[in-house]
């Protein structure tokens, strides 16, 4: 295990996080990953060790309720058992230091509740959150470009008194021109258009009619076993079912003529089912814009963006299921079409493009928003922020050692290590930035003693104060962040006090396998 | 135009597609003015054209491909959509980061020799006339692949949409964690969808621009995690595409099948075959378990000599069966359609579980000298030419009885060497013959087809036939044969019979004396398998063991 941290771990931990540094992965085919990301870190590495493996689960989980903080954990993880093998080595048993990380767990995230800001959360402390953690991810011009896109994103989904559900927030990809040509898009984009040549390629003042129905010839039953007596009797069956389908679109055709009459408008239908080329045919003869096969989740989204509501059966249509949208046009790219639904009255769902010239640069800008989008989503939902840039791990580092004297026994010990340990993220920080991070952690200390908040100021690797800066972490990342790393460490203490123990019985012994 | 779009599941099983497609390139005829007007194959049916941004045409296959990490080899999948790959050495600028940047470059996979020489191949094509590329082809040069293959793109010669590849990142070729319960692979699908959503970008991509799909044909392995892993996308497929013929191979490759004294991963290994098995039954049009020949059955191979320590050769034997058994989807003369044919198989409903065989090559001199395929079931006495690929060994012997059956014949020459001055056979007439005799097999419903182009042999394909000539004939003159193998006739016979029996009791005996509680990590994650499933897949076994008992 420690041959494991020593050589292994400790690479990639301080390559790893680095709010300045990417790393770059290439694998034997020459595919090429940017990310920053500990999660990716782990899994795209080489996954050939149960403890990498088991920090990537945790990464994962704190990936999966947070969003953020992947890398911190995987730091603070390594910093705690090098911390622990300070006292270990000097005699000290771990399940006393677990101890310790156990108290100094339950203290920090008292000290969490008593350091983190509650402010109203406006556009202007969101604009913030989402810089800071984007400027970690993509080059700050970039970044500032991607910010407005993803608050607004997440304001305009946002509904009072309901939980965000970012899956609203639809992201497409474009392989395009240059990442800075990214925004959002008030309505929806899809990623296939119409299939049929004449159909119309830009609708305006158009009704949406959203279905899921099949529009295609079909056979009624699957594995009906039924057998044709003749050639006949098929070609009478073939044709009473294209009959069917016919009648399902001429009742669409006939909807449209309803509602359109002679106003000029258009319509638009949108289909989860597929279309057969003589469904398009009719449907385009009628001047309707037909697009087919689109994603199941797009079936909400539209109602969100465009209203109406979508339907299961052409029977019965009314006017009061249709939406609308101002504009939808086909975006062709090569062999890919687009199609823009915009110009919408309060779209409750949004669209985020991401462009990019190639496949690993729209994957990285992904990864950024997909993690701005939840940093934006976690402080409205925390209703309140941590300052960043290291400034509470300075100050929960100072507390803590304060705390000890009042700890009894050896288990201070723990507390002492937990406390040193968070240390190791503006370390972290100030190194990555190119600074000399004693100079830095001192300067950090001194300040703090002197009773401000302060952080590590990248650029100069002086200090600031994050608050007046902007620079804001989530609270629940924070907090997730303090309860896995000690659970994490804790645990890897304790196996590997009990692999030396049983180390000699269990010898060549295929546990398991 | 009636589109068919393949998934392959599992690194063995992308073996067995590497040797499909490979053999599709085959078929292509590149000249523009082909002296057939109407190729015999509609390629249309498995590939799509395609244009890349800057303009270049594409022709690629409609398939979806799942691996695990690592077993790639150097197939770089942005390799035909954004041309030459960026120098991986240079750390150069990115347009999304101006900070450093550290990099961690794997060893690059090593292209192999055959591959190289592909490449070169297609660049001077252009500057040469049809002559120089017969001489070239004559030469023929030895890659030895048999030694270099170690994974599937090591013989690949085809090129691939960028969203036909998809790699599952959870687990490594080979890993610290293996990659072998059921479970596993049906956890690491949801992961995958969440990650990636592979369904709604690659496979909806694919899917949206077909007019009408006739159906899905789909290979998996079965007795790893990749068995859970199609049984998660066939299911969301299913849900999708209600009515849609999904016709499915689940392969084994026996080399990976666990020794006599691993019970353990023996058992695992069935478990995973059973769980794929009724999930895969459940939700397709047609399941096919194949399982690739063990090295003590060497019968039925007069004119191969495959060497079955190779995944290489064992899949190619595999590809040529599953390869001829679909022809009459995507041929002009046989208009048939894969529900069609489905239903027809599956008459009585409830039979989904096929058994498929070949006789490659199809034993026939140039002369034109009777088929010797002995296939009457009278008695068991009778050992049967046709090859199955079944998991159980002894069931090769005797043809059982059948509800249905599905025949190909593929290759027969136009006309016949005469025997004698006087003597010629007519193509026709044996041809006649050989299908009189599976006419006249017990059974309910017999489609025969018949389709001229030969199962080509392009040059990724393993040197195995001995005694045939360049067009797959046996060689009466004895005379060892001096050139490669262009191309062999062959036979495939895809029935619905009562032999899955064996392979269902199989299943049965290992579940019987299973204690389910001894593999908790069938239990793991959201798509964990309680108790309860474990019983009623087990009841799920017995019912289709009585399907396919005789009265």
């Amino acid at each position: 295990m420690a041959d494991f941290i020593k050589c292994w771990f400790f690479p990639l931990l301080y390559c790893a996080d680095g709010k300045f540094v990417i790393n770059r992965l290439v694998d034997g085919a020459g595919n090429i990953k940017l990310t920053k990301d500990g999660k990716v870190l782990l899994s795209e590495m080489q996954i050939q060790n149960p403890t990498a493996a088991m920090i990537a689960r945790a990464a994962t989980a704190q990936d999966e309720i947070t969003g953020d903080g992947t890398t911190s954990i995987v730091l603070l993880v390594g910093e705690l058992m090098r911390q622990s093998e300070r006292y270990i080595s000097e005699g000290l048993h771990p399940r006393i230091i677990t101890e310790g990380f156990d108290l100094a767990r339950k203290e920090a995230l008292e000290f969490l509740d008593k350091f983190k800001v509650e402010r109203p959360i406006d556009r202007e402390l969101l604009i913030n959150v989402a810089r800071t953690s984007l400027r970690t991810k993509v080059h700050s011009t970039l970044a500032d470009a991607l910010t407005d896109a993803v608050v607004d994103a997440v304001l305009a989904i946002k509904r009072e008194g309901e939980p965000i559900d970012l899956h609203m927030v639809e992201i497409m990809k474009m392989q395009h021109k240059t990442a800075i040509d990214s925004r959002l898009i008030r309505g929806l984009v899809m990623d296939h258009g119409a299939r049929h040549p004449d159909m119309p390629k830009r609708v305006k003042d158009a009704y949406i009619l959203t279905l899921n129905v099949s529009l295609e010839y079909e056979k009624s039953e699957i594995n009906s076993g039924f057998f044709y007596s003749s050639a006949e009797q098929r070609e009478k069956l073939v044709e009473s079912e294209r009959k069917f389908t016919d009648e399902k679109v001429r009742k669409i055709v006939e909807f449209k003529k309803e509602v359109v009459g002679d106003s000029g408008k258009g319509f638009v239908v949108i289909n989860q089912k597929g279309i057969d080329p003589l469904s398009l045919d009719i449907l385009c003869k009628n001047g309707i814009l037909a697009l087919r096969r689109a994603k199941r989740r797009n079936m909400e989204r539209l109602q969100l963006v465009c209203g109406g509501v979508a339907q299961n059966s052409v029977d019965d249509l009314t006017p009061d299921v249709l939406g609308y949208a101002g504009l939808v046009y086909e975006h062709v790219l090569g062999e890919e079409k687009f199609t823009f639904v915009e110009d919408v009255k309060d779209p409750k769902s949004v669209t985020l493009l991401i462009k990019g010239p190639n496949a690993h640069t729209i994957a990285q800008i992904n990864d950024a928003v997909r993690d701005g989008l939840r940093a934006v989503k976690n402080a409205i939902e925390d209703a309140s922020v941590i300052p960043g840039a290291g400034a509470f791990q300075v100050a929960l580092s100072a507390h803590l050692t304060k705390y000890k004297d009042g700890v009894k026994g050896l288990a201070k010990m723990g507390v002492q290590a937990f406390g040193d340990a968070m240390l190791i993220i503006p370390k972290i920080l100030a190194q990555n930035a190119g600074h000399e991070a004693q100079k830095t952690m001192v300067a950090l200390q001194e300040e703090h003693a002197e009773g401000h908040i302060v952080g590590v100021d990248l650029k100069t690797g002086e200090t600031l104060d994050p608050v007046t800066e902007g620079i804001w972490d989530n609270y629940r990342v924070v907090r997730h962040m303090l309860h896995s790393c000690s659970v994490i460490a804790s645990n890897f203490l304790l196996v590997d006090e009990m692999m030396r123990a049983g180390r000699s019985s269990l010898k060549n012994d295929n546990v398991g396998n | 135009m009636h589109e068919i779009i393949t998934l392959q599941f599992g690194h063995f099983t992308n073996f067995v597609g590497t040797h499909f497609w490979n053999t599709q390139e085959a078929c292509f005829s590149y000249s523009e003015n082909s002296t057939e007007p109407n190729p015999e194959i509609i390629h249309d049916v498995l590939f799509r054209t395609g244009v890349t941004q800057k303009g270049v045409e594409t022709y690629t296959p409609r398939l979806l491909l799942y691996d695990l990490k690592g077993g790639l080899g150097s197939l770089n999948k942005f390799r035909l959509y954004e041309g030459e790959i960026p120098d991986t050495q240079s750390s150069d600028q990115y347009v999304t980061w101006d900070g450093r940047t550290e990099t961690y470059a794997q060893e690059p996979y090593e292209q192999n020799a055959y591959l190289k020489s592909l490449e070169e191949e297609v660049e001077p094509t252009s500057n040469h006339t049809q002559m120089d590329l017969d001489i070239q082809e004559e030469e023929d040069v030895d890659y030895h692949l048999d030694d270099i293959v170690t994974t599937w793109s090591d013989y690949n010669k085809m090129y691939y949409h960028p969203k036909s590849i998809n790699q599952i990142n959870q687990y490594q070729l080979d890993g610290y964690i293996p990659f072998d319960v059921f479970t596993y692979g049906r956890n690491a699908f949801d992961a995958h969808e969440k990650e990636t959503e592979s369904f709604d970008q690659n496979f909806r991509f694919f899917a949206e621009e077909c007019d009408s799909i006739q159906g899905f044909h789909v290979m998996t392995d079965i007795i790893d995690g990749f068995g859970g892993f199609a049984s998660g996308f066939i299911e969301t497929l299913r849900d999708e595409y209600p009515k849609k013929a999904i016709l499915v191979y689940g392969n084994t490759n026996s080399l990976d099948l666990a020794a006599v004294n691993q019970e353990r991963k023996y058992k695992k290994q069935m478990l995973n075959a059973i769980f794929s098995t009724v999930s895969l039954c459940q939700m397709s049009s047609l399941y096919v378990p194949l399982s690739t020949p063990l090295l003590t059955n060497q019968s039925c191979m007069k004119y191969l000599k495959p060497n079955l320590q190779l995944p290489y050769h064992t899949s190619a034997l595999l590809s040529s069966a599953i390869e001829t058994a679909c022809l009459p989807f995507r041929t002009r003369s046989n208009s048939t359609t894969m529900p069609n044919l489905l239903d027809q198989l599956n008459w009585r409903g409830d039979t989904k579980i096929a058994s498929l065989g070949v006789a490659f090559p199809l034993p026939l001199s140039i002369y034109g000298d009777d088929v010797d395929l002995s296939i009457s079931t009278s008695n068991g006495k009778d050992a049967c030419r046709i090859k199955y690929f079944s998991a159980t060994e002894d069931d090769n012997h005797k043809l059982e009885p059948m509800f249905s059956q599905s025949v190909v014949v593929r290759g027969f020459p136009e006309v016949f060497v005469p025997v004698s001055k006087t003597v010629c056979k007519k193509p026709g007439d044996v041809k006649t013959k050989l299908f009189d005799k599976f006419n006249s097999l017990r059974c309910a419903n017999t489609t025969n087809f018949d389709v001229k182009l030969a199962y080509p042999i392009p040059s990724s394909f393993p040197q195995m036939f001995k005694s045939l000539t360049v067009d797959g004939f046996i060689n009466v003159s004895g005379e060892p044969a001096q050139r490669k193998v262009k191309s062999v006739p062959m036979l495939s016979h895809l029935t619905i019979s009562y032999q899955p029996r064996h392979l269902l009791e199989r299943y049965v005996n290992v579940l019987e004396g299973l204690n389910f509680k001894l593999f908790p990590e069938y239990a793991e994650g959201t798509c964990g398998l309680t108790m309860e499933d474990f019983l009623q897949v087990k009841e799920s076994i017995l019912e289709l063991r009585d399907v396919y008992s005789e009265d």
